[in-house]
C-alpha cells in the first residue's frame, strides 16, 4: 500500500517538474489536483486549529464539563465574540447587510495594528537606532583579512565610481570606459587607506563607518518627500549600492535553501520510490 | 580491528577503575578530617520584590541578599544558599531551588500571580545550614504599564503626531509633494504594452491576507491599474490566495471600472481565488501565465517562497513584469527577474502617490520624517558616547 502512494506522489513530482520542459497535460492534471486538494484540506485545517480550538471548545465543550467557567482565563461566552465576528464576515453574500462585515474587518485589522505596532517600534527602529548608535564607537577592526580588505577595495570602488568619477568622466568608448574602471578602484584604494589610517589610529572601525554610512544611504533611498538630486541624490544612491550587495547576499543564500529543497525531492524519487540509493 | 578493541576494552576498564582507585585514595583523609559542626554565618538584607521586566506577567518574583560572611571570607566554606518559598505566612517551607556560593540572587519565576509569598534563605556548608533568614510578604502582579518601554511610548506618540498632522494638512488641501516613484511608469508601460498586443495584465495582489498593509497597499495599486485597464478595453485577472482578500479586489476592480464609465466591461470570472496553499496558487498562477498569455506581469503585495517561481515563468513567457513587495528576502529574486521592482516602502508610497488619499500620504510624510528623526537619535546617541561614556544619562539612552 505505501508503494501505491509512494508511486503516486512521485508521478505527480514527475509531472510538476515536466513544466520545466514546457506546459503539458500531465502538469495540469497535477496542478488542477494540487489546487483542488489544498482547498479541501484547508478547510479542515482552519476548523481544527482555528474554530475548534477557539470557538466550539470553549463554548461548547468547557462550558458542559466539570470546569465551564473559565478558559484562559476568559469566560466561555468570550469566544463567541470573535466566533460571531467571524460569522459576520459572511454577510457580504448579502448586499443588503453587507455593511455589516466591514465592522468584523475593522476589529481586525484594527486588533491586529495595535499589538503589532509596539513590538515592531522596538524591535525595527529603537533596538536599530541603540545598535548603530553603539557600533560607531567599536574599534575592532574586521578588515585585518585579505577576504576583507577585497570587499572594502570594491565597496568603495563603487561608491567612488557612482559619486565622482561616472560624473566626470562620461565616458563612451572603451578607452573611456577602461579608464573609469581604473580611476574608480585608485579611488577607492584611495578612500580605504584613508579611512584605515583613521581605523588603525582606533578612533573608530571602518566596518562600523561602511554600516552607517550604508544605514544612512538607504534611509535616504527611502525618503520621499523631497526629489532625488544633488547630495541627497548621491547619498540615495549610495544607499541603493549597499541595497543591491545585500540583495546579492540574500539571493545567494535563498538559492542554496532552495537546492536542499530540490535535494529533498530527488531523494524521494531515487530512494523512497526507486530504492536506487541508500 | 583487534587494535581497536583492545583500545576500547583498555578505555572501559580505566574508566570504570577510576572511581574506586579515588575513592581508595580518598576513604583514608575523609576519615581523618574532623567534621565541620561550625554552620555557616546567615545571609542579611533579604529581599523579595515583583519582578519587572518587558514580558512581566506577574510570575516572578527576585530574590537577593547579602552572602553570608563566610562565603569567600571567615572560613570560606558555604558551597551553595538553599531557598525555600511558603504561602502560609512563613511556616510550610516548600524547597524552591539552590543558587551557588558568591551568588546573590535567584529569580522564582514559579510564582503564581496574586498570591503571598515568603522565601527563606540559608547559607550551606556541606554539613550544616545557617539559620534561615526570611523575607515577605510579596505578590507577583502583571504591570499594566512597563516603565522600560517609555521609549517606545514616546517615539510612538511623536510619530502617531506626525502623521496625524500630516493627514490633517492633506484633508484641509496643503500640497504635500511626494517624488515620483520610477516604478509607476514602468506599470503603466506595462499596461499600454499589453494594450498594444490585445493581451490581458495579470495583476497578483500577493498571498498576504486583508491585514497585511502590503496587500491594503496592493489594492490601492490595483485600483489605479484597474482605472487603466479599463480605459483601454484590457482584460484584467486577478488571482489571489486568500477569500477576503478575493472579495475585496471585487470590490475594487468593480469600483475602478465603474468609475471609468466601463462597468460593463468588467468581468468577475477574472477575480479568481485558487488556493490558500502557497505552492498550488503558484502553480495555478504559473498555468494562467503560460495558458492566456498575459503581456503584462504585476506583482504586488505580500509574497514569499513563490515569488522567483512566478518572476521565472514570467519571464520566460517574455511578459514584462513590475513587482513590489516590502518583503526583504524577497526582494532580490523580484530585482533578479523582473523589469522593475518597487523596493520596500516604495509599495505604500506608490499607494499614496496614486490615491492622493490623506491618510495614506500623512502616514507616508510621518515615515518619512520619523527617518529624519531616527538619524538625529543615532547621531546624538554616536556624539554622547563620545562626550561622556560614563555618564548615567548615556547608559540611560543607550538601554531605554
Amino acid at each position: 500500500m505505501t508503494f501505491i502512494w509512494t508511486t503516486i506522489g512521485a508521478l505527480l513530482t514527475l509531472s510538476i517538474y515536466s513544466f520545466l520542459y514546457k506546459d503539458n497535460p500531465f502538469y495540469k492534471f497535477a496542478e488542477h489536483l494540487v489546487v483542488g486538494v489544498s482547498a479541501g484540506y484547508y478547510l479542515v485545517i482552519y476548523y481544527f486549529n482555528f474554530i475548534h480550538p477557539n470557538v466550539f471548545s470553549p463554548v461548547f465543550l468547557l462550558r458542559l464539563g466539570d470546569e465551564p467557567i473559565s478558559f484562559f482565563g476568559f469566560h466561555w461566552w468570550m469566544a463567541l465574540i470573535p466566533g460571531v465576528l467571524g460569522i459576520l464576515l459572511y454577510t457580504r453574500f448579502f448586499p443588503k447587510v453587507a455593511w455589516v462585515g466591514r465592522y468584523a474587518l475593522a476589529v481586525y485589522v484594527g486588533g491586529y495594528a495595535g499589538l503589532g505596532i509596539s513590538p515592531v517600534m522596538q524591535a525595527r527602529v529603537i533596538e536599530q537606532l541603540r545598535a548603530n548608535a553603539l557600533s560607531v564607537a567599536g574599534v575592532e577592526d574586521p578588515f585585518a583579512t585579505m577576504t576583507n580588505v577585497g570587499l572594502g577595495v570594491v565597496i568603495f570602488a563603487v561608491v567612488a565610481y557612482l559619486l565622482i568619477v561616472k560624473r566626470n568622466l562620461g565616458a563612451r568608448n572603451w578607452l573611456g570606459k577602461v579608464a573609469v574602471i581604473v580611476v574608480s578602484a585608485v579611488v577607492g584604494y584611495a578612500g580605504y587607506l584613508v579611512l584605515t589610517l583613521i581605523s588603525n589610529a582606533g578612533v573608530v572601525s571602518l566596518t562600523n563607518i561602511l554600516l552607517v554610512v550604508g544605514l544612512l544611504g538607504t534611509l535616504t533611498y527611502f525618503f520621499f518627500s523631497m526629489k532625488h538630486t544633488g547630495a541627497l541624490g548621491g547619498l540615495a544612491r549610495v544607499g541603493i549600492v549597499f541595497l543591491m550587495v545585500g540583495f546579492g547576499a540574500s539571493f545567494g543564500y535563498t538559492v542554496m535553501s532552495r537546492i536542499s529543497l530540490l535535494i529533498g525531492r530527488v531523494s524521494f524519487l531515487l530512494h523512497d520510490w526507486l530504492h536506487l540509493i541508500d | 580491528m583487534t587494535m581497536k578493541l583492545t583500545a576500547h576494552l583498555t578505555l572501559a576498564v580505566l574508566f570504570l577503575a577510576a572511581p574506586c582507585a579515588f575513592a581508595q585514595d580518598a576513604a583514608p583523609d575523609t576519615t581523618a578530617l574532623p567534621l565541620d559542626t561550625v554552620p555557616p554565618g546567615s545571609v542579611s538584607g533579604l529581599t523579595a520584590v515583583d519582578y519587572v521586566d518587558n514580558s512581566d506577567e506577574g510570575d516572578r518574583i527576585e530574590i537577593s541578599w547579602q552572602a553570608s560572611p563566610d562565603d569567600g571570607a571567615g572560613e570560606g566554606d558555604v558551597v551553595s544558599y538553599q531557598l525555600w518559598r511558603s504561602e502560609n505566612a512563613g511556616a510550610d517551607w516548600d524547597s524552591l531551588g539552590v543558587a551557588g556560593a558568591g551568588q546573590t540572587r535567584y529569580l522564582d519565576e514559579t510564582a503564581t500571580p496574586g498570591t503571598e509569598y515568603h522565601y527563606g534563605v540559608a547559607a550551606y556548608d556541606g554539613t550544616s545550614y545557617s539559620e534561615r533568614v526570611s523575607a515577605g510578604p510579596v505578590v507577583g502582579r502583571a504591570n499594566l504599564f512597563q516603565m522600560t518601554r517609555l521609549a517606545v511610548l514616546v517615539l510612538m506618540l511623536v510619530f502617531f503626531g506626525m502623521v496625524l498632522t500630516f493627514t490633517k494638512l492633506a484633508e484641509r488641501g496643503a500640497d504635500l509633494f511626494v517624488r515620483r516613484i520610477p516604478g509607476l511608469n514602468a506599470i503603466e508601460e506595462a499596461v499600454g504594452r499589453a494594450t498594444e498586443m490585445g493581451r490581458p495584465v495579470l495583476y497578483v495582489p500577493g498571498i498576504g491576507e486583508i491585514d497585511n498593509i502590503m496587500t491594503i497597499a496592493s489594492l490601492t495599486i490595483l485600483s489605479h491599474v484597474a482605472k487603466i485597464t479599463a480605459r483601454y478595453e484590457t482584460p484584467l485577472i486577478v488571482p489571489t490566495a486568500r477569500a477576503v482578500v478575493m472579495s475585496a479586489a471585487e470590490e475594487v476592480v468593480k469600483e475602478a471600472y465603474a468609475e471609468e464609465g466601463k462597468p460593463d466591461s468588467y468581468n468577475p470570472d477574472n477575480i479568481r481565488y485558487l488556493s490558500d496553499a502557497q505552492f498550488a496558487f503558484a502553480g495555478a498562477v504559473n498555468g494562467i501565465m503560460l495558458r492566456e498569455k498575459p503581456a503584462a506581469n504585476l506583482y504586488l503585495g505580500a509574497f514569499w517562497a513563490e515569488s522567483l517561481l512566478l518572476a521565472e515563468t514570467g519571464f520566460e513567457a517574455g511578459a514584462i513584469q513590475v513587482a513590489g513587495t516590502a518583503m526583504v528576502s524577497q526582494l532580490p529574486f523580484f530585482v533578479t527577474a523582473c523589469d522593475f521592482t518597487l523596493m520596500g516602502e516604495e509599495l505604500y508610497a506608490a499607494s499614496a502617490y496614486l490615491s492622493r488619499e490623506p491618510k495614506l500620504l500623512g502616514g507616508l510624510k510621518g515615515s518619512d520624517w520619523m527617518k529624519v528623526l531616527s538619524i538625529a537619535l543615532m547621531a546624538l546617541g554616536v556624539i554622547l558616547y563620545y562626550v561622556n561614556q560614563e555618564s548615567g544619562f548615556v547608559a540611560w539612552f543607550f538601554t531605554q
